[in-house]
C-alpha cells in the first residue's frame, strides 16, 4: 500500500471559494514571435485570442455541473481557459460526484490520534455513556470541521505564505460536502466514475497556477482532495492498525465488484486498472462515529474498461507526475516538506501506480498483435475510435517524455528499478496506436473534437518520441485538411453537432500544438491559416 | 520446376519412302534404331497467353512498392508492403505514398537447360502389315539459373524517412531490403527446401514407348497411291516425373502412363511426292504422386507441404499436315504440326490450393519440322547395294505455344535391319 508520508486529511470539505479567475498565459509558436502584441498579429496570436474568447463564451453559458467529462479533459487539453474558481470546482464535485471525506484515511487517523478524543474514549463502565455525551457535545460535527480546517489552514499557511487568500475565506466545512444530497439520511451513499474523477484531475494538474499564482490556494486544495481520492483508489495500511482503506483497483480481465484491490508498492504484483462506476454505502451515524468505526461497502458497477476512459486516467496521471515531479516543485519545494508539508514526499509515485497498471493491461486487454488492432474496451468486440486513440497517443505521449529522460531524483524509491524499459514500451505503444490512427481512421470524417485531439496527439507525439519526416508530412497534410475544413468554419459560422466547448478547446490545442511543433518550418496550412483568420475575424 | 512439359515422343521413324506409304516391315524383319537428339540451349518458354518468356520468370521480381505489394517479391515483402500501405491508410488521401516511392530495383535471370536425348528403338513385323515397335530413351539434362539485381534501392530511405514511426519489425524488414540481392533468392529458395537452382543435372531413362502398327495401301490411279496407318501407343512411366523437391529440374518422364491411338493417312504422287496428315489421341492414366501443395498462390511452397496427391491428367491429342518428297534414297519432309495436353487434376487429403498445383498445365505446342533422310532400302531391294539402313535428320521448331518450353532440336538416327527368316 502506499503509505502516507502525511496529513491528508485537510483538503476534503473546504468550500472553495474567491479564486479569481486567471488570465491565460500568451502562447506563442515560436522565437520570431514571442513577444509579439496580440493586437498585431501573428496568426497564431491572433488565432489564440479569437478561439479563447469563443471558449470563454462557451464556458460562462454553462452551468460547471453539466459538464462532461470529455469536455473537462478538453478543457484541460487546452490549458486556456483558467477554470480554477472555487465555485467552479464544487460544482463539479457535486455535480460528478467525489469521495467522501469521511473516507478519508488521513482525516480519519488525525481524528483518532486526538488526544483528548482518546482520553474521553478512555472511559470505561458507568462512565461511558456519559463520555460518549460529553464526546458528542464537545466534538460536534461542527467541532471536527473546524479541527479538520484549522490543521489544514495551517499546513497551506506554512506552504504558501500570509498571503494565501484562503487563510481569509474562513471556508464553510461539513463533513459530507461532497456528498450533499445524502445529508440527513439514514444511509449514506455516494458514487464516482473513473473517467469523471480522471476529467477533474487532469483539470487541475493542468492549471498554470497550481504551484503559484492568484488561485493557487484553490488549486493546491483540489490537488490535495484528488491525490487523496487516487490514494484511496489505490489502498492505504495503516501501520498502527493494519487497517487497509480504500483499495479499489480493479484485477485485470475482471469485471465486477469482487475483484476490487489495493496495491502495496514494491510487489510483485502488478497494479489493477481504475477503471468503471463504482458506489458506496455506509451507515448514517455521528461525525465521530463515521469517523473512528466506519465500514465502507463498496460495489463497481459490472462491465468491461474501456480504453476511452483508462486513457483520461494515464493522461490525468501523467499531467499530475509531471506537476509532482521534484524537478518541478522549484520554489513550492516547501509543499512536500516532511511532516509539515501540505503532500507527501513521494506525491509523484501514485500516478506512476496508473501507469504500471495500464501497462499490464494495455496489450493483453486491449490490443490484437498479431492483427495490430486496438479495442475500445476489454471485452475486445469492438475496435477502438478516433476519439479512444487520440486520447491515449496524447496519454501516451505525456508518459513518454516524462520517462524518457528523467532525472535521477525524479524517480520514486518506490519505483526504483521499475522505470527501466519504460520509455521503450511506451514508444511502441505509440507506435502502434498512430499507425492504427493512420490505417484505420479518415480524420477529414471525424467531428471537430475527435480530428482535433487526434492531430494534436499526432503532432506531439512526433516532437517528442515518433521522429519521422513521414509522420511530418502527414500531419501539416492533415493541418492544411482541418485549417481548411474546419477551423474555418467553426470560427465563422460556430460548432455543430457537437459540443462547443470541447471542440473550440480541442481545436486550440491543435492549433498550439501545431504552431508549437511546426512553426518554425512555416508549412503551407500555416498560410492557408492566416488567410482564413483574415476573412472570417478582418485585418 | 523449371517445365513440366518436356515430353519425348520418340518415336522409331522410318525411311521417306516408309513415312509416305505407311511401310510397315514385313514378317521375320526387325529393325534397329539409335537416334540422339540434342536441342538448343533453352532459355525460354510460351507462357498460358502464348508469350515468349524467359524461364527465369519465375525467378524475377519487380522490386517497386506496388509490385510487390501484388505478391511479386514473395511474402516477406507483401508483408512489407502492405505494412507501408497500411501507414498512408485512412487518415489523409493527399500526399505522397510510401508504398509508390519504394523502389527496391528488379531481380533479373538468365535460366539456360541443356537436354540431350539418346535412344534406343526397335521395330519387328509379326504378320502382314503389322509390327511392333519399342523405343527406350535416355535423357540427360542440365541448367543453370543465374539472377542479378538492377536498379537502385530506396529501401533505406524510406526507413529512414518513417523513422522512429516504424516498429522495429518494419525496420528491420526495410533494413534487409536496403541490401537486397540475387543471393536471397538462392537463399530463400533453399530455405524452403528446395534443391539449388543455381545449377541442377539430372539423367536417366525416359518413359518406355511401346507400339503395334499396320497399314494398308491401296493405288487409286497411275502413280497415286493411297495409304493409311494406324497404330496403339501405350506410354509407361519408366523415367522420372517431376520433383516437387527442385524448381530446376527437367523431368525425363511424365510420370504417368498412356494409352492411344495415332492414324497417318497419306497420298503418294508418282513415289515422287506424298502428302498427308497425323492425328493421335492418348489417354493419360491417373496415379498417386508427390507434390507440395501450395497454400495459396506462393511460388515457393514449404517442405512440409509435400504430400501424396492423385494426379488426373489431361490427355494428350495431336494433328499434323505432312507433304514430302523422295528421290533416289534421299528425301525431305515438311510437318507443321500441333500438340495439345488437356489441363491436370489434382486432389488431395491435405488442405491447400490444388487448382495453384495444377496452374500451367494445359498446354500447347504447334511445332515445324523438316526432315532429310536418305536409305538405301530400294537399291538393297534392287541388290544395287549390300545392306539396307536409313539416316535421318530431324530439325524442330516449336512456332508457337502456351506452358511450352521454347525449343528448337536436332535429332539424328541411323536405322538397321536385320531378318530372322
Amino acid at each position: 500500500m502506499q503509505r502516507a508520508a502525511s496529513a491528508w486529511f485537510m483538503v476534503f470539505a473546504l468550500g472553495l471559494t474567491g479564486c479569481g479567475e486567471q488570465e491565460p498565459p500568451r502562447r506563442v509558436a515560436n522565437a520570431e514571435t514571442a513577444g509579439a502584441d496580440a493586437t498585431q498579429a501573428a496568426p497564431e496570436i491572433k488565432l489564440d485570442d479569437a478561439m479563447t474568447a469563443r471558449l470563454r463564451a462557451e464556458l460562462a453559458a454553462r452551468d460547471p455541473r453539466t459538464l462532461t467529462a470529455d469536455e473537462l479533459l478538453a478543457l484541460a487539453d487546452c490549458r486556456c481557459a483558467a477554470p480554477m474558481r472555487a465555485k467552479f470546482i464544487d460544482s463539479l464535485g457535486e455535480g460528478r460526484g467525489v469521495l467522501p471525506q469521511v473516507l478519508v484515511p488521513a482525516i480519519r487517523r488525525e481524528i483518532r490520534g486526538d488526544e483528548t478524543l482518546n482520553a474521553l474514549m478512555a472511559v470505561t463502565g458507568a462512565f461511558k455513556s456519559i463520555a460518549a455525551w460529553i464526546l458528542g457535545a464537545v466534538l460536534d460535527d461542527q467541532a471536527l470541521a473546524d479541527k479538520i480546517r484549522s490543521g489544514v489552514l495551517d499546513k497551506i499557511k506554512r506552504a504558501l505564505g500570509s498571503t494565501a487568500s484562503l487563510l481569509d475565506a474562513r471556508p464553510k466545512l461539513t463533513f459530507d460536502l461532497f456528498m450533499p444530497e445524502n445529508r440527513g439520511r439514514a444511509a449514506a451513499s455516494v458514487s464516482f466514475t473513473a473517467r469523471d474523477q480522471a476529467a477533474r484531475a487532469a483539470l487541475v494538474f493542468a492549471h498554470p497556477d497550481l504551484w503559484g499564482g492568484a488561485s493557487a490556494d484553490a488549486a493546491l486544495l483540489e490537488t490535495s482532495r484528488v491525490l487523496s481520492e487516487w490514494h484511496y483508489v489505490v489502498g492505504e495500511r495503516d501501520n498502527e492498525t493494519e487497517h487497509v482503506s480504500g483499495g479499489l483497483l480493479l484485477d485485470h480481465g475482471a469485471t465486477n465488484s469482487a475483484a476490487l484491490k489495493g496495491y502495496e508498492a514494491g510487489s510483485s504484483a502488478m497494479p489493477g486498472l481504475f477503471s468503471g462506476s463504482y458506489a458506496v454505502r455506509f451507515e448514517k451515524a455521528e461525525a465521530l462515529e463515521l469517523a473512528l468505526n466506519v465500514q465502507e461497502h463498496w460495489t463497481r458497477a459490472p462491465g468491461s474498461t474501456t480504453l476511452e476512459e483508462q486513457a483520461a486516467v494515464l493522461d490525468a496521471a501523467a499531467i499530475a507526475f509531471s506537476r509532482l515531479k521534484p524537478t518541478a516543485r522549484s520554489a513550492s519545494g516547501t509543499l512536500f516538506a516532511p511532516v509539515s508539508g501540505l503532500f507527501p514526499g513521494n506525491a509523484h509515485a501514485l500516478p506512476l501506480v496508473f501507469l504500471a497498471g495500464f501497462g499490464a493491461s494495455f496489450e493483453a486487454s486491449f490490443v490484437d498483435s498479431e492483427r495490430r488492432l486496438v479495442f475500445s474496451a476489454t471485452d475486445r468486440a469492438q475496435p477502438a475510435s478516433l476519439s479512444d486513440l487520440g486520447r491515449l497517443l496524447g496519454a501516451l505521449t505525456r508518459w513518454y517524455a516524462e520517462l524518457v529522460q528523467i532525472a535521477p531524483e525524479d524517480v520514486p524509491e518506490e519505483a526504483a528499478g521499475s522505470l527501466d524499459g519504460s520509455a521503450a514500451s511506451l514508444q511502441r505503444a505509440m507506435q502502434l496506436v498512430t499507425f492504427v490512427i493512420l490505417r484505420d481512421h479518415d480524420l477529414a470524417a471525424a467531428n471537430v473534437t475527435e480530428a482535433a485531439r487526434a492531430l494534436s496527439a499526432l503532432t506531439r507525439a512526433e516532437a517528442v518520441g515518433l521522429k519521422s519526416d513521414f509522420l511530418v508530412e502527414k500531419i501539416d497534410a492533415l493541418a492544411l485538411d482541418f485549417v481548411t475544413n474546419r477551423l474555418r468554419p467553426m470560427l465563422s459560422a460556430g460548432v455543430k453537432g457537437e459540443s462547443a466547448l470541447a471542440a473550440f478547446a480541442s481545436a486550440h490545442a491543435a492549433m498550439h500544438a501545431l504552431y508549437e511543433v511546426r512553426g518554425a518550418a512555416a508549412p503551407v496550412w500555416m498560410e492557408a491559416a492566416a488567410r482564413a483568420l483574415d476573412e472570417v475575424l478582418g485585418d | 520446376m523449371i517445365e513440366r512439359a518436356w515430353l519425348l515422343l520418340l518415336i522409331v521413324g522410318g525411311g521417306a519412302q516408309a513415312r509416305a506409304e505407311n511401310s510397315v516391315l514385313p514378317r521375320g524383319v526387325g529393325a534397329v534404331q539409335i537416334g540422339s537428339r540434342a536441342y538448343g540451349e533453352i532459355g525460354e518458354n510460351y507462357d498460358a497467353g502464348g508469350n515468349r518468356a524467359s524461364l527465369a520468370r519465375p525467378f524475377e521480381r519487380d522490386l517497386t512498392g506496388r509490385s510487390i505489394l501484388s505478391g511479386s517479391g514473395g511474402d516477406d515483402l507483401k508483408k512489407l508492403g502492405e505494412a507501408l500501405r497500411d501507414y498512408d491508410g485512412a487518415a489523409i488521401d493527399d500526399g505522397p505514398k510510401l508504398v509508390d516511392e519504394l523502389d527496391m530495383g528488379k531481380l533479373s535471370g538468365d535460366v539456360k537447360a541443356n537436354v540431350r536425348a539418346t535412344y534406343v528403338g526397335a521395330a519387328f513385323g509379326i504378320g502382314h502389315e503389322l509390327m511392333l515397335l519399342l523405343a527406350v530413351p535416355w535423357v540427360e539434362a542440365s541448367s543453370e539459373a543465374r539472377l542479378s539485381h538492377t536498379g537502385g534501392n530506396n529501401a533505406l530511405a524510406i526507413k529512414e524517412k518513417l523513422g522512429d514511426l516504424a516498429f522495429t519489425e518494419l525496420q528491420d524488414g526495410l533494413g534487409r531490403a536496403a541490401t537486397l540481392s540475387e543471393r536471397d533468392v538462392y537463399r530463400e529458395v533453399e530455405a524452403a527446401g528446395y534443391g539449388s537452382i543455381e545449377r541442377w543435372e539430372g539423367k536417366g531413362f525416359g518413359d518406355l514407348q511401346l507400339a503395334a502398327k499396320t497399314a494398308k495401301s491401296r493405288r487409286l490411279a497411275h502413280k497415286l497411291v493411297a495409304s493409311a496407318g494406324a497404330a496403339i501407343k501405350l506410354s509407361v512411366p519408366t523415367g522420372r516425373g517431376d520433383d516437387p523437391d527442385e524448381l530446376a529440374d527437367v523431368p525425363n518422364g511424365k510420370g504417368y502412363a498412356g494409352l492411344g491411338v495415332e492414324v497417318t493417312p497419306r497420298v503418294t504422287i508418282a513415289r515422287l511426292v506424298f502428302l498427308g496428315f497425323d492425328a493421335s489421341y492418348i489417354h493419360n492414366f491417373e496415379r498417386d504422386v508427390e507434390r507440395r501443395v501450395p497454400e495459396g498462390e506462393e511460388t515457393l511452397v514449404a517442405a512440409d507441404r509435400k504430400t501424396t496427391v492423385r494426379l488426373d491428367p489431361g490427355d494428350d491429342t495431336g494433328a499434323a499436315a505432312v507433304v514430302g518428297g523422295a528421290y533416289k534414297g534421299f528425301s525431305a519432309t515438311l510437318v507443321h504440326g500441333e500438340r495439345r495436353h488437356r489441363g491436370d487434376r489434382y486432389d488431395g487429403s491435405l488442405p491447400g490450393n490444388y487448382g495453384e498445383l495444377a496452374a500451367s498445365s494445359e498446354q500447347r505446342e504447334r511445332y515445324d519440322e523438316i526432315i532429310f533422310g536418305f536409305d538405301t532400302i530400294a537399291a538393297f531391294r534392287r541388290r544395287a547395294f549390300p545392306v539396307p539402313f536409313m539416316l535421318g535428320l530431324t530439325l524442330h521448331r516449336t512456332a508457337s505455344g502456351e506452358n511450352v518450353p521454347a525449343v528448337q532440336y536436332l535429332e539424328a538416327s541411323v536405322t538397321g535391319f536385320f531378318s530372322a527368316n
